[in-house]
């Protein structure tokens, strides 16, 4: 049970297979009892899994709270991981239900809570809270730009979740067509027209007034 | 533009290079007469950028410290062998509790069955005790009702007698009990023993409410709500040759016959089953 070497691996530059390699040796030797081999873990894949789940959930401080619940589960249940699946793949399966399990959360404390007027419009990147424009053209700029973001964020969130995961996961995170269908237990030709259809809709709401396309 | 349709569908695949060659060709060869396709596919190629170009996130630096805590925080998960364990273990366990259950119950009942002696510790008589001297043969009577008797110290005089060891007390009441037989004098007041009956009634139906009746007449408090078939009850020593006569009379009895001079109290406690 020797523990995992102290280098931070985390920030190495190294290829899908070795990092696969490596994801299964430090799995390894968290499961020996290494205490160092989970953080390793965790530093690694922290990155893409909150953009999963911000992605998914729509707002900072909840996609927060699902990485870390993911993490807490893939920890728990680290022992009955077979390596059947890649470490990363099996990650991305945790943080997928966590987030939906926010949503469903979400959703509910939604329907129970009274809309309010005054409240700031949530956005993926936390509150936004209606400010004058300033006359600098660059400010100007900017604020296109975050206008076109939030934009294009509030369009991915309308998707329903089914064509959602699929979008962020083909389009953001970059999976394969055979990793999606993996992910979610669906077929590589499912895949396709969900992503397709949410592609679409994705397009019909940007050329919705004020049109950007 | 329903002819349209097919083609539309597999635009998105076309810009992910996910189609076969054949279909591809035909989509392209579509798409060279179809301006309303290109511009469809135009739209969606802009779409793309835009979402594609949504720029990640970086996880706060505190996030990682904050995974790490709530897993060091967390209760270990069980390893396989003890989830097996677990899991081997849980029907012996379960029926060890239910046998548990049973037993206890079992035992509850027991204790708790029908009182056939109410025997408590009434007030202390005035005058010391002074059975000893006539201790009745222990009458066989259920265990429980032994045990809630209590017993009188052993007299300082007198060879131990047997019944002594009839009435159990807890080691606690008999060391206080001890304490407090030494710093009192010969007088000093103790429970009596119960002067144990057993009565044979020719009429078992209403011995009962005959025998108290008898008990009232002479002037005794009964010590407890009677049983079905048994009572005790605090009798004026004077009222004793009495009501023994007017027990017998209600059938045989059986149990101690003192004499005036063995009774130096002023009352006893008789304990009377039927």
């Amino acid at each position: 049970m020797g523990t995992f070497p102290a280098r931070d691996r985390s920030n190495d530059l190294r290829s899908g297979a070795d990092e696969e390699s490596d994801d299964a040796e430090l799995v390894a030797a968290c499961r020996n009892g290494d205490p160092d081999a989970f953080g390793i873990l965790v530093r690694r894949h922290q990155k893409t899994m909150l953009n999963l789940a911000l992605r998914m959930v729509g707002n900072f401080e909840e996609a927060c709270e699902v990485v870390q619940d993911a993490f807490l589960a893939a920890h728990r249940g680290l022992p009955g991981f077979r390596g059947e699946a890649r470490f990363s793949t099996w990650l991305t399966a945790i943080t997928l239900n966590q987030a939906r399990n926010r949503l469903a959360a979400l959703a509910s404390r939604r329907r129970n809570e009274a809309f309010s007027l005054d409240a700031p419009i949530e956005t993926a990147r936390g509150p936004v809270f209606p400010d004058p424009p300033s006359g600098s053209p660059g400010q100007l700029e900017l604020m296109e730009r975050q206008a076109l973001r939030l934009r294009v964020e509030g369009c991915v969130q309308a998707l329903p979740v089914a064509f959602r995961e699929v979008l962020v996961l083909r389009d953001l995170q970059e999976r394969s067509y055979e990793e999606i269908g993996a992910l979610l237990k669906v077929r590589e030709g499912t895949v396709k027209s969900r992503l397709s259809r949410a592609r679409e809709g994705v397009k019909d709401c940007l050329k919705r007034p004020p049109g950007v396309l | 533009m329903n002819a349209c349709r097919p083609h539309r569908e597999l635009l998105s695949a076309l810009l992910d290079g996910a189609l076969a060659p054949a279909e591809r060709e035909r989509l392209q060869a579509h798409l060279d007469q179809c301006p309303a396709c290109r511009e469809a596919l135009d739209e969606l190629r802009r779409t793309l950028d835009l979402i594609k170009g949504l720029e990640p996130v970086s996880p706060p630096p505190w996030l990682a410290e904050r995974i790490l805590e709530r897993v060091r925080d967390a209760p270990r998960p069980p390893t396989a062998l003890q989830r097996l364990l677990t899991l081997a273990a849980r029907p012996p366990l379960q029926a060890a509790s239910l046998l548990l259950v049973c037993l206890a119950g079992y035992l509850a009942l027991r204790v708790s069955g029908p009182r056939n002696i109410v025997a408590e510790p009434g007030p202390p008589p005035a005058a010391p005790a002074v059975q000893e001297s006539f201790r009745p043969p222990p009458p066989a009577r259920p265990r429980s009702a032994r045990r809630a008797e209590p017993s009188p110290p052993p007299a300082a005089d007198a060879a131990p007698a047997p019944e002594a060891k009839v009435g159990t007390q807890h080691p606690a009441a008999r060391s206080e009990a001890g304490q407090d037989m030494a710093g009192k004098a010969a007088g000093a007041a103790w429970a009596p023993a119960p002067l144990a009956y057993r009565l044979g009634p020719r009429d078992p139906e209403g011995a009962g409410a005959r025998v108290e009746a008898a008990l009232r007449g002479a002037g005794a408090t009964i010590l407890a709500p009677p049983g079905r078939r048994s009572l005790s009850a605090r009798v004026p020593a004077a009222a004793l040759p009495a009501l023994l006569r007017q027990l017998e009379a209600l059938g045989s009895l059986a149990g101690p016959r003192p004499g005036p001079a063995d009774i130096s109290g002023e009352d006893v406690v008789v304990a009377l089953t039927w």
